[in-house]
């Protein structure tokens, strides 16, 4: 369903006061706001159920007196994972880069004994060989809270999907849109085989993004889109196109593929 | 800087010190929105990040804020525990874990002797939920604060199970020799402590180590192994077996000085091996691919 299909499918209460808020978006000075309004207009991929209720919630949250951006953030948390499924053949390995620092942090939010100089220093042990038995801390290493976002490649989804060009740290942050993370600090390329069924990867929506200004909405529906598509950053002087991306649970099984790529 | 993050660094160059405390809660408590580089960042994701950013002025300011609110959560704990006010569990672990992972990611390390001195206050100390306990002491480790071993025995004997794994990785950084005393003491339930010290602590503590400072622990691992109680016995062999470290051979076949002849003859060839795959950190030394 499209935005105008859900602002026209709820109360007039709540367009007035979503439409409020998306003007307010709109015309303020902060770009990132712009863009969660551009990418909430742009939604196509949220169905005729969870469209107007995510918007009827989101004006319920609105009521309760809470600033438009945290009111817009807990709405999506209750429509997480409701994007289409993955459509064609089950991606084989998927892979997310991220700084290092915050790779660190998911460990850490699993192991509250563990000291941060201690878990950096293992992440950066099984980044050197592949020789000894791998730390279970790592082996089952988190690969993000909650929702997981992912790249792959496209069509041959059995490949790792950081290679060249993908291979070093500017040309990831350019494709894969992370225009939010350091490129002057460590990264970590996360490559994992899920074990897992393809219903459970499903094409990323609004709502699994959040306040993440970084993202971009699937364009079309016709023909249906198979998966999401990041936008590079500009100015992409080599023109490295979008990269497919999906979001999966955090529960999933999968395993991590060592030893870890780690860009200084 | 990312364009997300420009119009907080610009409100939060603009704040007032006050503010900045009030914000810095809000933000903690997730009351208040901050942006996010990552759909799924916490709130001390994003505070690292800003940090870069903010001008001198609003350092200051953050670093006021993070230490008001830091002793304001640890007195008021103290007054809980003494009866002068309502229970102030209810800020607690709300806003005191993401602060201390805010403190530890921030590196501030001039708060970790305030740290160091509440947990050595047992009886208020203990009234905190035990992952901020865990969080609280790992936090002292990760700013480096200079306490000496009977800090770290006396918190282990609190309560080994929470505490093993940490005082050990605490001891360990300076004489993993006093870090090792402590498996005598270690009880067959402390699971989670094991694992860390077996899967963790000790192979980062062995990949640095010269050949002379492995015998050493190895032989007082071999000495102790009947003394262990036997899960952690069988941990430790379990170590051993993994890391190709004999525990049965004769104590003394090769004495110390043999070993650190070793240690020095290949001390001669050392090249910077590791630095170049991981800057910034304590590297094995070459001995430990020989």
């Amino acid at each position: 369903m499209d935005f105008s299909g859900a602002i026209n499918a709820v109360s007039t209460d709540v367009q007035n006061q979503v439409n409020c808020v998306l003007d307010q978006w709109k015309s303020g000075s902060d770009p990132s706001c712009r863009q969660l309004a551009a990418n909430l207009e742009s939604e196509l991929l949220l169905s005729c159920t969870d469209f107007p209720a995510f918007l009827a919630g989101f004006s319920r949250e609105l009521e309760n007196g809470v600033d438009s951006l945290s009111a817009f953030d807990e709405v999506c948390k209750g429509h997480k994972l409701c994007g289409p499924r993955l459509a064609g053949v089950s991606p084989k390995r998927l892979g997310r880069a991220t700084e290092l620092s915050r790779l660190c942090s998911w460990i850490s939010d699993q192991n509250p004994t563990m000291p941060m100089e201690s878990v950096e220093r293992l992440v950066r042990r099984h980044a050197i060989s592949r020789s000894g038995s791998p730390s279970s801390k790592i082996e089952y290493a988190p690969l993000g809270r909650h929702v997981i976002w992912a790249t792959f490649r496209n069509p041959e989804r059995t490949e790792d999907p950081f290679v060249p060009p993908l291979s070093t740290k500017e040309s990831i942050r350019t494709a894969l849109g992370l225009g939010g993370l350091d490129r002057d600090t460590p990264w970590v390329l996360l490559v994992y085989e899920p074990e897992c069924d393809r219903r459970d990867f499903r094409v990323p929506t609004v709502a699994d993004a959040g306040n993440c200004a970084y993202f971009r909405p699937v364009r079309t529906t016709c023909p249906p889109a198979e998966h999401g598509l990041t936008e590079p950053l500009l100015p992409n002087p080599n023109h490295l196109p979008g990269q497919p991306e999906l979001v999966h649970g955090d529960a999933i099984s999968y395993r991590l593929c060592l030893p870890l790529v780690i860009v200084e | 800087m990312p364009e997300h993050l420009r119009g907080t660094v610009e409100q939060l160059n603009a704040m007032e010190r006050a503010e900045v405390g009030n914000w810095l809660e809000m933000s903690l408590a997730q009351r208040s929105t901050l942006p996010v580089a990552l759909p799924d960042d916490q709130p001390w994701d994003v505070l690292m990040d800003l940090e870069h950013y903010i001008d001198d002025s609003a350092r200051r300011n953050l670093d006021s804020a993070i230490n008001g609110l830091l002793s304001r959560l640890l007195d008021e704990t103290g007054s809980a525990e003494s009866g002068d006010t309502e229970s102030s569990s209810s800020a607690e672990p709300e806003l005191l874990i993401p602060l201390l992972r805010t403190i530890v990611g921030l590196k501030r390390r001039s708060l970790g002797g305030k740290l160091a001195e509440f947990a050595h206050r047992g009886e208020v100390f203990d009234i905190l939920e035990c992952e901020t306990r865990q969080r609280l002491l790992t936090a002292v480790i990760d700013l480096r604060t200079q306490r000496d071993e009977s800090f770290w025995t006396e918190i282990f004997d609190r309560d080994p199970v929470a505490y093993a794994g940490i005082a050990f990785a605490a001891l360990a950084e300076r004489d993993v020799l006093s870090a090792i005393h402590l498996l005598e003491k270690m009880p067959s339930n402390a699971t989670q402590a094991l694992e860390d010290i077996m899967d963790v602590y000790l192979p980062l503590c062995w990949e640095v180590m010269s050949f002379a400072e492995r015998e050493r622990a190895r032989r007082e691992l071999a000495t102790n192994l009947p003394k262990y109680k036997a899960a952690v016995r069988g941990a430790v062999q379990a170590f051993a077996c993994n890391e190709k470290v004999d525990l049965d051979s004769e104590p003394g076949r090769n004495s110390e000085a043999d070993y650190a002849l070793i240690d020095a003859v290949l001390g001669r060839f050392r090249r910077p091996l590791g630095s170049q795959m991981v800057p910034g950190i304590a590297q094995p030394s070459l001995a430990a691919y020989a």
